[in-house]
């Protein structure tokens, strides 16, 4: 238990320190743009990027002195390894949103959101196949009901209903 | 608008047949949600903020109010009955709660528990009526100097009060800051960190970067967790001896009326201290509770008092927090900036001229926070049983619905898949925050007062030139923010010295 809650702790240092890096990375490059805009324009993010440069660089410093190159390294080993549960988890998931958004894209809101459900209950969860069916058709039609109906909103169609619509694009 | 014109108008607003089913259905959301751990109050805003788009400012703001206002109540029966709190601000009510579960009372701490929580949130709601008349006054002497000196004073407290690290809360409040400048500049109409992107000239969209924050991150959370989303469970009493139960709580609470005046004036008093939230107010309430009591040595082994307190200061602190964003448009909150942002997507504007021309507005924020909260206590009283059976979803099924769902919303709002991927984005972000403790208040916080605070800079330099920082409430309000962040640092400072030498010493 207790090795367990230290791998824990070390993995979440190596993947702060690489959190802070890569947003430390991002907030150069934007400190790097705003020298390029107009003074007043330039001057409110100019106030806030140069304390929070300071403090990245500060938590930088902090989270470095309390691991070592060999945890880090452990650590990424680890996740390449496909032995990190949690990165697994969260990646594949991650992975799984942006198929959704493809499907969505192709076949339509509904039939995006229903083929996913399906596909994370049955298929991921290992849910029995008519509870996977009811919910993902259950949840589409109340999605239906609440935003078609209830709130006027009308989801995408998908490119393959406007193409069957006689339009090549959108 | 009067306050007596405002009052009756609010009053008739709540309960309209256009407004109060959009406050029930709220109630009872937010109630289901509260019941859920792992689900927060910010998450059941989120979820409701899509539909705001296409509502008037009335039914909008008692939906996502309405569901806000039930969420601690579903909260602590979860806390009493699993000896999980159903959301964060509960955790005081684990320290008697589940004692008195174990001694076959369960169902009386839940009575006791919901009617806290109501009286608390009505103690709140009429706090805030009453500070109308000062709120009034005090406000016309809040132009942009005073608004963008008491932005950065928020922030820091969001930044410095919250659980989290001093600098991991300060660079979340910054980064927030930073991301509300992304697009044109109002100003010079200069692109601003758009990188090309044709889709963030108007800047980062509001609902799918709090959908991403608290929705999808929370999704992640509970998708790595997995099973079922509440503890070991425990075996429930019968629907008589449960009503029976609960009516002799509310009985019992009401007897604690004195007591509950006195926490809920604790946690309307803390509500109006931006950063500081439920959960810190039901501690210090439980305090209080237990040092005036007659029996503190029962306190954590199943003492009512201990549960009242704690509920009613839990639900009083929303009256305060209420006050601050309304008046200055400053939120202490991460649901505060959420309900700030339901507000602009509604057309409704906060400060001087909200509490001048829409005082009926305010009175129905306060309305359906009482009729929430009266909602929530009467579903929670005949629904327990039923309700308790919600914890026992598993997450496999849980998860897959409510991402779509969040997605869904993420969509609707401008029929953009741009918005998915922002979306997606943030809940990568808000759940890597989650697990290394990054303030996500502190960062939407940061991120709705972005445009406040660069507009009123701006507005104050033109008005006052470089020196309006001299003028009298903007030097107060500055000299507060550093003395605060200053004691603070130097409190770390002095505390890692203190441990560094007990270390040596320990050596020796």
């Amino acid at each position: 238990m207790a090795e367990e809650a230290d791998e824990v702790t070390e993995n979440n240092t190596t993947l702060e320190l690489f959190f802070v890096v890569l947003i430390g990375l991002a907030f150069s490059a934007a400190l790097v743009a705003a020298l390029g805009y107009a003074f007043v324009s330039a001057r409110t993010p100019l106030v806030i990027l140069i304390p929070l440069l300071l403090l990245i660089g500060a938590q930088i410093n902090r989270t470095r002195k309390t691991t070592n190159a060999t945890t880090i390294l452990s650590s990424l080993s680890q996740v390449m390894r496909g032995k990190n549960r949690k990165f697994n988890l969260v990646a594949g998931m991650v992975g799984l949103i942006i198929m959704l958004m493809l499907l969505i894209f192709v076949a339509g809101h509904y039939v995006g959101v229903a083929t996913f459900m399906y596909f994370l209950l049955n298929l991921i969860s290992k849910e029995s196949k008519l509870l996977s069916a009811l919910v993902s058709t259950g949840v589409t039609a109340i999605l239906y009901i609440l935003f078609e109906i209830g709130f006027n909103i009308e989801l995408y169609r998908g490119l393959i209903y406007n193409f069957l619509s006689g339009y090549l694009f959108a | 608008m009067g306050i007596v014109e405002g009052l009756l108008s609010g009053f008739l607003q709540a309960v309209s047949l256009d407004v109060f089913p959009y406050l029930f259905v709220g109630a009872v959301f937010g109630l289901l949600i509260g019941v859920i751990p792992g689900l927060s109050g910010h998450f059941a805003m989120a979820m409701i903020i899509p539909f705001l788009y296409s509502m008037d400012p009335a039914p909008g703001i008692a939906f996502l109010l309405g569901a806000h206002s039930t969420v601690a109540q579903g909260g602590g029966l979860t806390a009493i009955f699993f000896s999980t709190p159903g959301t964060g601000q509960n955790a005081a009510t684990l320290l008697d709660g589940p004692p008195m579960r174990d001694k076959g009372l369960g169902a009386m701490a839940a009575g006791a528990a919901l009617t806290a929580c109501f009286l608390g949130a009505t103690f709140g709601a009429v706090a805030l009526a009453l500070l109308l008349p000062v709120l009034q006054r005090i406000v016309l002497f809040f132009g942009p100097p005073e608004i963008f000196v008491l932005a950065l004073l928020a922030l820091t407290f969001v930044a410095v009060l919250g659980k989290e690290d001093i600098i991991r809360s300060l660079i979340a409040a910054l980064a927030g800051l930073l991301l509300a400048m992304i697009g044109l500049d109002n100003v010079t109409n200069t692109e601003r960190f758009t990188f090309g992107w044709l889709e963030l000239h108007d800047g980062l969209e509001l609902v799918p970067v709090i959908l991403g924050l608290f929705a999808v991150a929370e999704m992640f959370e509970l998708w790595v967790k997995g099973g079922s989303l509440s503890g070991p469970q425990t075996k429930m009493l019968s629907t008589r001896e449960t009503q029976k139960q609960i009516f002799q709580g509310i009985i019992t609470a009401f007897r604690h009326w004195w007591l509950i005046l006195r926490c809920s004036s604790i946690g309307a008093a803390m509500g109006l201290i931006p950063g500081l939230g439920s959960a810190p107010a039901a501690f210090v309430a439980y305090g209080h509770a237990k040092q005036s009591s007659k029996t503190p040595e029962e306190f954590g082994k199943g003492n009512i008092e201990g549960v009242i307190g704690s509920e009613a200061a839990n639900d009083a602190v929303e009256g305060g927090a209420l006050a601050s964003t309304i008046a200055f448009g400053v939120p202490g909150s991460s649901s505060m900036a959420i309900l700030l942002g339901a507000l602009f997507i509604l057309g409704v504007e906060t400060g001087p001229n909200m509490l001048t021309y829409h005082v009926d507005v305010i009175f129905v924020m306060i309305f359906t926070i009482i009729i929430g909260n009266f909602i929530g206590m009467v579903g929670g009283m005949f629904l327990v049983n039923p309700l308790s059976r919600a914890t026992g979803l598993r997450a496999s099924i849980l998860v897959p619905v409510l991402l779509v769902i969040v997605f869904t919303g993420a969509f609707a709002v401008q029929r953009s898949f741009f918005d998915i991927g922002i979306a997606l984005l943030f809940g990568v972000i808000g759940y890597l925050m989650k697990v290394l403790g990054y303030s996500r208040a502190a960062l939407l916080i940061g991120f709705v007062l972005g445009f406040t605070v660069e507009k009123n800079l701006y507005l104050a330099v033109q008005l006052s030139g470089p020196d309006f920082i001299f003028n009298p409430i903007p030097l107060t309000l500055a000299s507060i923010t550093v003395v605060f962040l200053a004691y603070n640092v130097w409190t770390i400072i002095r505390d890692r010295g203190q441990s560094k030498t007990t270390r040596a010493e320990q050596q020796e």
